[in-house]
Parts: structure tokens; C-alpha cells; sequence
């Protein structure tokens, strides 16, 4: 295998691209961020308003104007544009109009909880996805992996709310093994990791099979059966590289689709990650939250896809494109 | 016999739905406070909800605007994702870094929370959902299709036919046509079942079709107060959301020929 | 050679049996499953859940809620709202209510050691009225206070005594300053700024010893409190928004309790009620679900058709199956959380009959009239449900209806898109003057810029003279009329009454609760 030298150069010439690449992700945040600066201030009602009425209480119009100008809400759309990219820049999110803590920290203080919960969930749902692919693609008629993909495609077409409500009521509080929600245990994170993997899983596991499938039917995988490598050797090593492009690029679509179901999931759990704070901040119109949120979303996907897409160059060499 | 398998249930799914309102003498939409929460009996099935209405013909009628909607969304986003896809793979150069310039970023945009803060943009109702929904749903066609257009394209035989002078459009129809259209076609089908998902999960965070319509998430989002006192709320809009998707999942593993 | 598996029709059924089982088997363990949760917490311990943060962080102006027990304020409410001494021993009012005086208790001590004397109460009140306006998690404060103070002139430490002087007669000070807006905490800390330089420092019966926000927090018994020493040595407080996880959590034996506005759901109520291992306590509250005419426009411009959709209105069938039982029909403008204010003899009759002769004579409208609600509150009642329920019997008496759901209700009703807005307001003091300040007079913001077209020079009359009167009787008879107004023009009109049912385990013993959600946590204990 002539592999070190082809790496090698595939890294330098690799280089610019990942230059390019680079750049379109910092374009994308920004339009991104004009974006949620828009969709968040063009969104009608008036924050000031809504910040003086929380519990229930009517303000007067004199604290309205005053609260407005505190918060610059008066300025033209532009300039509160640039103020907030200046200081977003700064790396100050600016502070919540609930309770005017500082939304960066509160976000630093969230993301482990996030990626702990997404990680753990990839965990599951890759590990499931893989071992029962690969089971079903090299024994079809073997029964364990029969159930076990039976059972996974029936979880994976029940939407995560119903899983996470079924699981709190089943193993939570009719079981009481693990807790309901919350992070006040170690444990507290199964559930809901649970619930987010097990989504994340069907829909790998369906692509994945597809892909070994047809890799498997593939000239060069025929070839090296033919050359008498074993069943098991060509669907685990050269099939599955043959179905891993796909299987990346489907995995970034399903690591964004986990952080878009984590805002559910940790709705559901009373799980502290950014989803819940997201979705609490949406509720109560707390704008600096929401764009903060949504732009650091942007930031944390675009990143991730960027990589996936060089991983998904280095493992097929047909697109690598240095020809074979 | 796989795609009988799931296509006689997705046919039996949409037949419940549409026949059920039809047929039943319960207006799924009418509220009756004499009659809240009666158990299942001849006259209501699978009984009352909590503001008196058949559960059996809501079920149902919720499965019509759910199916619907997740269907004409599927359609909106299968046609600009595979457009997109093949205009890219083909094209490679600048269409194809338009499009991963517009992927990145309708991926990188978190879709539900997106989709919550438009309402506040939108105000609840159908366009929002959809104006939601598409901008999540095409990006996972049009890279499908744009892998496999390329890799279709780099395929020997392909390289062959046109080092002996074929067109760009015979090679598109005759050669890499067929290799899309079935990662597009599993991707739509595989469409289907995440906007139903994600629309009944809007709905569930309480963003859904605007009332009197109500589809199965706001079905299950208004039972679960009373998941304990009366299960069979939840259950109904459930069991129906679970067998759709099951069924939508092996219609995409038929489609696949898996 | 090609691994094509396909799926047999026995696969099929097996896969749906399989899902079906799944979820049938979860629903049923969901409908009985009570087994686990035996609870058993040591003495000295307890654990609640509550649907908000109870501690909103030292740049809020109060930090942690009343409920915490963790400040006290100078007055405080009854379960009626009406003012009752807490660090105040009592007041009273000279210069026809121009001038107050709170004398002060005498035997209370900060967390932090320091006296409870005049100048720090007074420094206290003063830092609110700085800082105003300003937001907050709980009640937002106003420029210059006046929903708690009216037009304050002085503000003085007298021994012993606060004593605040106001430009216009105030009839009700106490009422008005009781409970939030007028917390007294240690002088020592607040930063110059207002904010609070640390933990709160206050005289209750806890004091706060850890939060993390969105999460929990943890009360410890105030060894400085004058009062018998809480049962609990320590308490802690989880945060579960989610109403379905919170009565998880409290069936699977992980909290010994929920309280705070909102703790269970009206639906979630007849279960947990039902259930001998819990203790469900319901008070009336001052929340009130209110319907709001668009009457600047047809078809609600006209009286009759008010009164006909007022009268199509099944209040009591609302408040027995939709709200299971957790709110009384509607009747007087302000609920019973009131007390003696609200006028009694009010009551709105259910007559579908006499509606539908109404919209007869009246003429029915052509287009479909808008029964608008928040998605804001969607969640925390059945709106939807209810608005459907409204729409039906608008529909009956001939009006047709449509219901709309907006998160920017502000934005619709200035626009004038809607007939019918249902919302559930409360009030943060003791003071019905502010309702009616506030939404229906009729220069009220509400009232003008909701195009409710309220204008009525004797209601505004009434209501202005009962703010200044300091007699109390002729004060009520004034409000009294004031809600007979209401009741006969419908401006705006109360649809229930709302409770605020909170829940301990049958273990706990002692759970109280005022009109304004606040639970004496000092005074729960272990039962037997």
C-alpha cells in the first residue's frame, strides 16, 4: 500500500482548500448574523414593553420609553447592528433582558452540559447504528440483528417528545432506576441521551445499510472478494470506507439534526444545555439569548461541517481527486 | 413484498385519515364540555378528549393535516434540493461552492429554534411552518444528490462514455440520471418521516397549524397534562404518529431495494 | 453473491407488533406506574421543585423571590390580599393619607448580624426607587414606583419608624406597598449601584446558601431569625419548567413537593388530588382570566352583541372541565382573592337562548369575529381548548368565530385585529386601584392603545375618588360600584377565577399558600 506519499501530498494540496473553506464559513456567519440581527429585531411587539410586564403587571408608558433608550433600542437598525457585531467581536454577547446576567457566561456555563448530552447521544447512536449495519450487511438472516434493526427502525419513527415522555413516565417514575430529569446525578444524562441517540441512530443505520449495500456491490469490492479476502474483511474494512463519504456527510446532517433535537430533549429532561436556554429565551423574548444562541449554533455546525467535508475527502480517494 | 409491506400500511394510514372524518358522525373540531373524557363506548371508540371531542375522528383528522402538510413540504424540498444538487454536482465550480456556501449555512442555522423564533416573526400558522420547514429540509436532497451525481461522474463507465464525445445532458439523462435518483428518492422518502417529526415537534413545543386545526404533536402537547389521568390522549396521537413512521421508514428501505 | 434482503410480510407485522407493544406497554406502566417513589428524605431536608427560578441573581432588584422566605417585606399579604404586619408591626395614615408611618418590629436581626433599624429599611425603599425602572424575573419596577407609592415626596427614618410623604392622598399605602415593593434587605448588600454586592442579606426564616441559576438552589435555617427555627434545617429548591417532568419528578419520589405559580397544571391536578400520597392544597389567587372587547369597532361596538356573547358563555363548564376544577366562574371584575372589594351580587348568567335573540336583534355580523389568544400562554393553560369552546358558542348564538393564536398579541391588538382577547392578568401588591387604573380608565395605556374604546367619565370618577379615600367602607361601596359598571357595559369581563394548586407528599405537613403564590416555607414540617 503506497500510502505515505499520496497523504502527504494530498495534505499540501490540501491546504488551500481548507484555507477556502475557512473563509466561506466566516461568510456564512456572517450573513448568518445579519440574518438572526433581523429576524430577532424585526420580530414584532416591543422587548421593553414585555421585559416590565413579566409577572403580569402592566408598566407605564414613561418606564416603556425609558427602559427602551436604556437598552439602545432606539437607535437606527444599522448602527444597533454594527454595536452588537462590535461587541459580539469583543466577545460580550451582551446581557439578558430577563435578568440582565451577562449571556456569555451563562453560555459558557451551558455548553459542556450541550456537548456532554450530544456526545454521549453520538455515542449511542453511532455504536448502534455501525455494529447492527454491519450485522445485518454481512448476516442478513442472522435474528439477533434482525430484532435489533427491527427495534431500532420502530424507535427511530417515534419523534424524540413521545420517546422522552414515554421513558420518563416507563423507566423514570414507573421504574425508578434513573432520574426524571435535571442534572443532579451522574446518571441523570441516560435518558436523554438516550432519547436524542436512539433518534440520531435510525436514520444512520438506515443510510449506513444502504451504503454497505451498494458498496458491496462495487467492482473493487467484488475484486478483492474475488482475491480472497474474507466476507467479513471486505464489508468491514473496504465497503465500509467505500460507504463512508456518504456516511460522513449524512453524519454532519445528523449532528446538526441532534442539536436541533437536543432543544427538545432537553426541554423535555429539564436537561441545563444551551436547547433549554434557547427555547426559555425564545418563550420570554430575550433577544440577546436568542441571536447569541443562534449565531453561536451557526458558528459550532459550520465548523463541524467544514470538517467533515475534508474527512470526507481524505476517506474517499475518488474525491480526493489526485486520481487512483 | 417489502414495498407492499410498507406501502399497504402508508395506504392504510392515509385511508384512516381520510375516511375516518367522513365517515364518522363526530366533528373532530367541536368541543362538548357535557361530554369531556368519557371512556371508550359504542358512539365514541376510543372515547372523549378533554374538551369533549371523538377522539378516534380527531385522531384522524389530525393524521390528515399532518400527512398533508409533511408531504407537501417533503415535495417543496425534494424539487429545490435535487434541482440544486444536480445543477452543483454537474457543474462543480461556482454553482457547486453556491451551494455549499447555502447548505452551510441553512445547516448551521439551528432548524427548530429557527423555526420557534419565526413565529414570533410570522405569527403561528401554516406559511410559518413552511417558511420553516424548507429551508431545513432541502439541504439533506441536494448534497445527496450532488454525492452521487459526482460520483456517478467519476464512475469509469461514465469517464469512458464521454472520453468517446457524449453530451453533458445524454451523459446526465443516460448515465448519471439513474444512479440520483435513487439517493434522492430515499432521501425524500426519508424526508417524509423528519418533517413529520420536526413539524409535530413544533407543534408539540406549542407552535402548530392554527386552531381549529391541530395535528398529531399538538394532540400529544394537549394530552400531556393529563398523561397520568387519561393515557389514552397521548397514546392515540402516539401509536398513529409511530405506525406512519414505521411505515414511511420501510417504504424508504423499498425504495432503496435494501 | 449481492446481500438484497428483503422483508417478509411476517417481518412487517412482527415490526409493528413489536412498536405497538412498545407503546402500549409504556402507556399502561405510565397510567399506574406509582410504585416507586417512597420519598423518606431525612428530617432535616427537603426538596421542592418550582416551574421558574426562585433565585434570579444579584443583578435582579430582589435577588430571590418572597417565597424563598429569605427577606421579609414591611407588609406583607393575607390569603384575601389584604396587608397584615410582617416587618411593620402596624401603620398609621395622617394629612388624609399624605403621610404614612410603618412603625417597625424591634427584636429583628439581619442574616449578616447587623439591626434591623430605620435608616437601613429606609436606605432599602430608596434603592428600589433608584433604580427604576428595571426589569425583573418577578415584578418588574416602574419609573418612580407610583404603582407602589404613588408621587413620593420624602422618604424618612424616624425612630423606629419609616415614614413616607406623598404629594396626593393615598388611601391604601399598605396595600399597595405589600409584599415585593417593599423588601427590606441588609444595607450592606447592595453595591452603590444597586445591585447586590453578593447574597441577599435578609431577615427571614432561611437564608440562601447556594444557586445555580436554571438549576436549584439551597435554603439553610437563618440562625439569626426571630422566630421558632424552620423543621427543615435545609432546603432545596430544583427548577423544572417542563410541567410533565416537574409531576415526574414529584411521582418518582425525587422532590417532596411543588409550589410556585403555575406548579401543576389544571390538568395534572385531578390525578395527583386523587392520589392519598399527596396533599394538594388549592387557595384562590389573584389571577384572573379576563376577555377583552375590541369595542372601538363593530361588531363588539355594540352593547348588545357584548352582551350576547357574554351570556353564551358557559363560565361554569369552562371552570369544571377545562380548568378541572381549579377556577371559579367568573363573575365580579375583581375575583374573591379580594375579599370584601369584590362586589358581591355579580354574577354572569349562561343564557344561550337570550344570546341568540340578542345577535338576532342586534343583526349577526358578516365577517367571522377574532377570538385572539398568546402562544405565551398556551402552555400554562388549555387557551386553545377554551378559545374553541368560545368559539362554539358564539357560533350557537349566531356570531361566527375564528380563533387566532399570535406571540405578538401587543402588535395585533393596536392594530385592531381582533374582537375577543383572552388573557389571564394578576396585580403585584394588594391594590385593586391598579387594575383598574391601569386597564379600564379612560386614559389607561391598556384600554387607549388596545383600542379597547372604553370611555366612560363616571367609571374614571369613581375610581379616582376611591384611591383618595382613606374611609375603607366608603372606599368598597365606591368599588363596588365601580364593578357594577363593568358587569353592565363589559368592557372587560372575567371568564374564571384562577387557583394555584401546589402539592407536598402526605409526609410533609403545614403547606399554606397567599393569594400571590407565596408558600411559608418555614412553617412546613415532617407529618407525625
Amino acid at each position: 500500500m503506497p500510502a505515505r506519499p499520496r497523504r502527504v501530498a494530498s495534505a499540501v494540496s490540501a491546504l488551500t482548500p481548507a484555507l477556502a473553506r475557512t473563509a466561506r464559513g466566516l461568510a456564512v456567519l456572517l450573513v448568518v448574523s445579519v440574518f438572526t440581527f433581523l429576524l430577532t429585531v424585526l420580530a414584532p411587539g416591543d422587548p421593553a414593553e414585555e421585559i416590565l410586564r413579566r409577572g403580569g403587571t402592566q408598566p407605564t408608558p414613561g418606564s416603556v420609553a425609558r427602559l427602551r433608550a436604556e437598552l439602545g433600542l432606539d437607535a437606527p437598525l444599522p448602527v444597533r447592528y454594527l454595536r452588537w457585531l462590535g461587541d459580539v467581536l469583543r466577545g460580550d454577547l451582551g446581557d439578558s433582558y430577563a435578568d440582565r446576567a451577562p449571556v456569555a457566561a451563562e453560555i459558557v456555563s451551558r455548553v459542556p452540559a450541550t456537548l456532554w448530552l450530544a456526545a454521549l447521544a453520538s455515542v449511542i447512536a453511532v455504536t448502534l447504528a455501525v455494529v447492527v449495519a454491519v450485522r445485518t450487511v454481512l448476516r442478513p438472516h442472522a435474528l439477533d440483528g434482525r430484532i435489533a434493526l427491527t427495534l431500532i427502525v420502530a424507535a427511530g419513527a417515534v419523534p424524540p417528545y413521545i420517546v422522552g415522555v414515554l421513558l420518563i413516565s416507563v423507566v423514570a417514575v414507573g421504574l425508578g432506576t434513573l432520574p426524571t430529569g435535571g442534572a443532579g446525578s451522574p446518571v441523570a444524562v441516560v435518558l436523554p441521551a438516550f432519547t436524542l441517540g436512539l433518534a440520531g441512530a435510525a436514520t444512520l443505520l438506515r443510510l449506513l445499510r444502504a451504503d454497505l449495500v451498494s458498496a458491496t456491490r462495487q467492482p473493487f469490492v467484488v475484486l478483492a472478494r474475488a482475491k480472497g479476502v474474507s466476507t467479513a474483511r471486505v464489508v468491514a474494512v473496504h465497503a465500509l470506507r467505500a460507504a463512508a463519504p456518504a456516511a460522513i456527510a449524512t453524519a454532519s446532517v445528523v449532528a446538526a439534526e441532534l442539536l436541533a433535537g437536543a432543544v427538545v430533549v432537553e426541554t423535555l429532561f429539564s436537561w441545563p444545555g444551551l436547547g433549554q436556554y434557547a427555547v426559555s429565551a425564545i418563550r420570554q423574548r430575550d433577544l440577546p439569548v436568542v441571536q447569541a444562541y443562534v449565531l453561536l449554533t451557526a458558528a459550532g455546525t459550520a465548523l463541524l461541517l467544514t470538517l467533515a467535508d475534508v474527512c470526507a475527502a481524505w476517506a474517499d480517494p475518488r474525491i480526493r481527486g489526485s486520481g487512483t | 413484498m417489502t414495498r407492499r409491506g410498507g406501502a399497504a400500511l402508508f395506504a392504510a394510514v392515509v385511508l384512516f385519515c381520510l375516511l375516518t372524518p367522513l365517515l364518522s358522525p363526530h366533528d373532530p373540531y367541536r368541543p362538548d364540555l357535557a361530554r369531556v373524557l368519557l371512556p371508550p363506548s359504542a358512539e365514541h371508540w376510543l372515547g372523549t378528549d378533554q374538551a369533549g371531542r371523538d377522539l378516534l375522528t380527531r385522531t384522524a383528522a389530525a393524521g390528515r393535516a399532518s400527512l398533508l402538510f409533511a408531504l407537501t413540504v417533503t415535495a417543496v424540498t425534494t424539487v429545490l434540493g435535487s434541482a440544486a444538487g444536480a445543477v452543483a454536482g454537474l457543474a462543480r465550480g461556482r454553482p457547486d461552492r453556491l451551494l455549499g456556501f447555502a447548505a452551510m449555512g441553512a445547516l448551521a442555522v439551528p432548524g427548530l429554534t429557527l423555526a420557534l423564533a419565526l413565529t414570533g416573526v410570522m405569527g403561528a400558522g401554516y406559511g410559518t411552518l413552511l417558511a420553516a420547514l424548507v429551508p431545513l429540509g432541502w439541504v439533506s436532497c441536494a448534497l445527496a444528490v450532488r454525492t452521487a451525481v459526482r460520483q456517478a461522474a467519476a464512475a469509469d463507465y461514465v469517464q469512458a462514455t464521454r472520453s468517446i464525445g457524449a453530451s453533458g445532458f445524454y451523459l446526465l439523462r443516460r448515465a448519471i440520471a439513474p444512479q440520483v435518483i435513487g439517493p434522492a428518492l430515499t432521501v425524500a422518502s426519508g424526508d417524509t418521516g423528519r418533517m413529520l417529526a420536526a413539524a409535530t415537534s413544533l407543534s408539540f413545543l406549542g407552535v402548530g397549524p392554527p386552531p381549529p386545526d391541530v395535528d398529531w404533536g399538538g394532540m400529544v402537547n394537549e394530552a400531556v397534562p393529563l398523561l397520568v389521568a387519561a393515557p389514552q390522549l397521548a397514546l392515540a396521537p402516539a401509536l398513529a404518529l409511530t405506525v406512519t413512521g414505521l411505515a414511511i421508514a420501510l417504504m424508504a428501505d423499498a425504495l432503496r431495494g435494501v | 453473491m449481492v446481500m438484497r434482503h428483503t422483508y417478509g410480510r411476517r417481518e412487517v407485522l412482527t415490526r409493528l407488533a413489536a412498536a405497538t407493544a412498545l407503546t402500549v406497554l409504556t402507556a399502561s406502566v405510565a397510567a399506574c406506574a406509582d410504585g416507586a417513589g417512597t420519598g423518606g428524605s431525612p428530617t432535616a431536608r427537603l426538596t421542592l421543585a418550582a416551574p421558574r427560578d426562585l433565585a434570579a441573581g444579584p443583578r435582579d432588584p430582589y435577588f430571590v423571590h418572597q417565597s424563598l422566605g429569605v427577606w421579609e417585606p414591611l407588609v406583607a399579604l393575607d390569603e384575601r390580599l389584604r396587608p397584615v404586619p410582617a416587618l411593620a408591626t402596624g401603620w398609621t395614615s395622617a394629612e388624609q393619607g399624605r403621610k404614612w408611618t410603618f412603625r417597625l418590629r424591634e427584636d429583628v436581626v439581619f442574616s449578616d448580624g447587623s439591626p434591623l433599624t430605620a435608616q437601613a429599611a429606609v436606605t432599602s425603599i430608596q434603592r428600589l426607587r433608584a433604580i427604576a425602572p428595571r426589569q425583573s424575573a418577578y415584578f418588574s419596577l416602574d419609573e418612580g414606583m407610583e404603582a407602589a407609592y404613588g408621587e413620593l415626596t420624602r422618604l424618612d427614618a424616624e425612630e423606629n419608624a419609616v415614614v413616607f410623604t406623598l404629594a396626593e392622598p393615598v388611601a391604601d399605602l399598605p396595600a399597595k406597598l405589600a409584599g415585593f415593593f417593599s423588601m427590606i434587605q441588609a444595607p450592606s448588600a447592595f453595591t452603590t449601584g444597586g445591585d447586590f454586592a453578593g447574597d441577599p442579606v435578609g431577615t427571614g426564616p432561611y437564608t440562601l446558601a447556594s444557586w445555580t441559576k436554571g438549576q436549584r438552589l439551597e435554603l439553610r435555617a437563618n440562625p439569626r431569625y426571630r422566630g421558632p427555627r424552620p423543621a427543615y434545617a435545609t432546603v432545596e429548591v430544583r427548577t423544572i419548567p417542563d410541567a410533565n417532568a416537574r409531576v415526574a419528578a414529584l411521582r418518582a419520589g425525587e422532590v417532596d413537593g411543588l409550589f410556585d405559580k403555575g406548579a401543576l397544571l389544571p390538568g395534572q391536578v385531578t390525578a395527583v388530588a386523587a392520589d392519598p400520597r399527596y396533599r394538594v392544597v388549592q387557595t384562590p389567587s389573584a389571577l384572573t382570566h379576563y376577555l377583552t372587547f375590541n369595542s372601538s369597532r363593530p361588531p363588539f361596538s355594540d352593547p348588545r352583541l357584548r352582551e350576547a356573547a357574554d351570556l353564551a358563555i358557559d363560565r361554569a363548564g369552562i371552570a369544571r372541565t377545562l380548568l378541572a376544577g381549579t377556577a371559579a366562574p367568573g363573575g365580579a371584575f375583581l375575583s374573591p382573592a379580594f375579599g370584601d372589594l369584590a362586589a358581591p351580587g355579580i354574577t354572569a348568567r349562561h343564557d344561550p337562548a337570550r344570546a341568540r335573540e340578542l345577535v338576532a336583534a342586534a343583526g349577526a355580523p358578516a365577517e367571522p369575529v377574532t377570538i385572539l389568544i398568546s402562544s405565551a400562554e398556551t402552555g400554562q393553560f388549555p387557551y386553545t381548548d377554551i378559545a374553541e369552546v368560545l368559539r362554539a358558542a358564539f357560533e350557537d348564538a349566531g356570531l361566527p368565530a375564528r380563533v387566532e393564536v399570535t406571540e405578538a398579541t401587543k402588535t395585533a391588538m393596536e392594530a385592531g385585529r381582533y374582537d375577543v382577547f383572552l388573557s389571564a392578568y394578576s396585580v403585584p401588591n394588594g391594590d385593586p386601584d391598579y387594575l383598574f387604573r391601569r386597564f379600564l380608565r379612560s386614559d389607561a395605556a391598556w384600554n387607549v392603545e388596545r383600542r379597547l374604546g372604553y370611555r366612560d367619565t363616571t367609571f374614571d370618577g369613581l375610581i379616582d375618588r376611591a384611591a383618595a379615600t382613606g374611609d375603607a367602607a366608603r372606599r368598597r361601596e365606591l368599588y363596588h360600584e365601580a364593578q357594577r359598571l363593568l358587569a353592565a357595559d363589559r368592557p372587560m369581563t372575567p371568564l374564571a377565577y384562577q387557583a394555584n394548586p401546589v402539592v407536598t407528599r402526605a409526609g410533609v405537613r403545614g403547606l399554606t399558600q397567599t393569594a400571590s403564590y407565596l408558600v411559608d416555607l418555614g412553617r412546613l414540617e415532617p407529618a407525625g
